[in-house]
């Protein structure tokens, strides 16, 4: 299953987007801070054979939903305004919560703040789990965090680690209480390797600044990460025959560039030999 | 022996915001035919980084009958023993609605006394941001 997630910055992306959506077959897209009403965007996949869909939206409207899937498919589960919990059930796939994030801005919130939230949120995903009754649970959207802020990485916050091997071992306790893992494979999107440091450029005037943060990731429960295939997970810089840099590098269509990846959910068939 | 305690002990009789909201909920369930309904439960504090110096922290959320698991959190709300202060962590879209500005921990009202706190829950529960989230959940029932 494909997926894309793009901060749309509030632009009309439309035509972006379908191609995005075009090349590389997302099945499952989100966007923030979308402009657009979504007509236009499922008309001009549609003119390219494309039968997608807009899952409406009830109380978070800063995030919208495109799926190839059925709305049927596509169950509402907890939301506020910057994040919302869906949950995929479809035949021959495992069931799947997809948390989608727009958490607060780094310009309106101290890193606790963001900290804060982050806990609260990942209270909200854990009580979803608990209603779903299993915990393939991918949550991926514009978090304002770079994988190592507090955030991202405290155990009662998102508690999301670099190392699968590591995360793997489901949790951790401290002072007698038990923080679930997250495995952030977006830590294999900082640096400059593939000449494209992140996801968001920003100049600060403070004596810290990293220019460029990847504040639009990917984080994935131990229980499906094996299926997450972590060469598919890019930042992307084009769009068909747009470049969405520019000749820096920096993101020009949106101030976010958009992320892709890959996780296969598919149902293990469970043969009669192994029943025997 | 000195008794040191006072004569009398008086039950706190001031109404409590998680009474008050829990009697709005099962309004709610009432207008809408029981299609809507809210919650009020207990947030466990061990369970974030930090909260607000208090020690009783509740949410508020809107849920569907016919939307399985869904759920919407209008607001946190947190007050020591003694019932009152009242803190408030709001919605960002109805604390913008009602005015409130955004600080540091978020969109967060404070409430001294009860005699404030009907018209600060009335403006929250008939905010557009409240009635849009209700007006869906009814439309998606459907």
């Amino acid at each position: 299953m494909n997926f894309l997630f793009w901060n749309a910055g509030n632009r009309q992306i439309d035509t972006e987007l379908a191609e995005l959506i075009v090349s590389t077959h997302a099945n499952f897209v989100s966007v923030a801070e979308y402009a657009g009403s979504g007509r236009d965007l499922l008309r001009l996949l549609w003119q390219r054979g494309l039968d997608y869909y807009s899952i409406p939206t009830i109380a978070c409207q800063r995030i919208r939903i495109f799926t190839d899937f059925t709305p049927g498919a596509v169950k509402h589960k907890r939301e506020a305004d910057r994040y919302t919990i869906k949950e995929l059930r479809m035949a021959g796939m495992r069931p799947l919560l997809v948390g989608l994030v727009h958490l607060p801005s780094k310009l309106h919130a101290a890193e606790d703040d963001q900290a804060w939230g982050a806990s609260f949120f990942k209270q909200e995903i854990e009580l979803a789990e608990a209603d779903a009754g299993h915990k393939n649970t991918i949550i991926f959207g514009d978090f304002n965090m770079n994988p190592f802020d507090k955030g991202m990485v405290s155990a009662p916050a998102l508690n999301s680690l670099p190392c699968l091997r590591t995360a793997k071992r489901e949790s951790r306790v401290i002072g007698g209480r038990d923080h679930s893992f997250f495995y952030n494979p977006s830590w294999n999107l900082l640096g400059d390797l593939d000449d494209t440091p992140g996801t968001y450029f920003h100049s600060s005037p403070h004596y810290l600044s990293h220019y460029w943060n990847t504040f639009d990731q990917v984080i994935v429960r131990p229980a499906i990460a094996d299926g997450f295939q972590k060469a598919s997970l890019k930042i992307l810089k084009s769009a068909g025959a747009t470049s969405l840099v520019n000749l820096d590098g920096k993101p020009l269509v949106s101030d976010h560039l958009p992320i892709f990846f890959c996780l296969d959910i598919t149902k293990e068939e469970i043969s009669e030999e192994s029943l025997a | 022996m000195k008794n040191l305690w006072p004569e009398t002990f008086e039950e706190n009789t001031r109404p409590s915001a998680k009474n008050l909201l829990e009697e709005q909920a099962k309004l709610l369930s009432k207008l809408t035919d029981g299609i809507v309904y809210a919650e009020v439960s207990a947030v466990g504090l061990l369970d974030v980084i930090s909260v607000p110096r208090n020690e009783f922290m509740f949410r508020f959320d809107i849920k569907g009958k016919f939307l399985d698991d869904y759920s919407f959190r209008v607001l946190l709300f947190s007050h020591d023993i003694t019932l009152y202060p009242v803190t408030f962590s709001l919605d960002e879209k109805i604390a913008i609605e009602l005015g409130i500005k955004k600080s540091i921990e978020g969109y967060i009202k404070s409430i001294d006394a009860p005699e404030d706190l009907d018209n600060f829950l009335s403006a929250v529960l008939k905010s557009e941001r409240v009635k849009s989230v209700v007006g869906s959940i009814i439309r998606l029932s459907k």
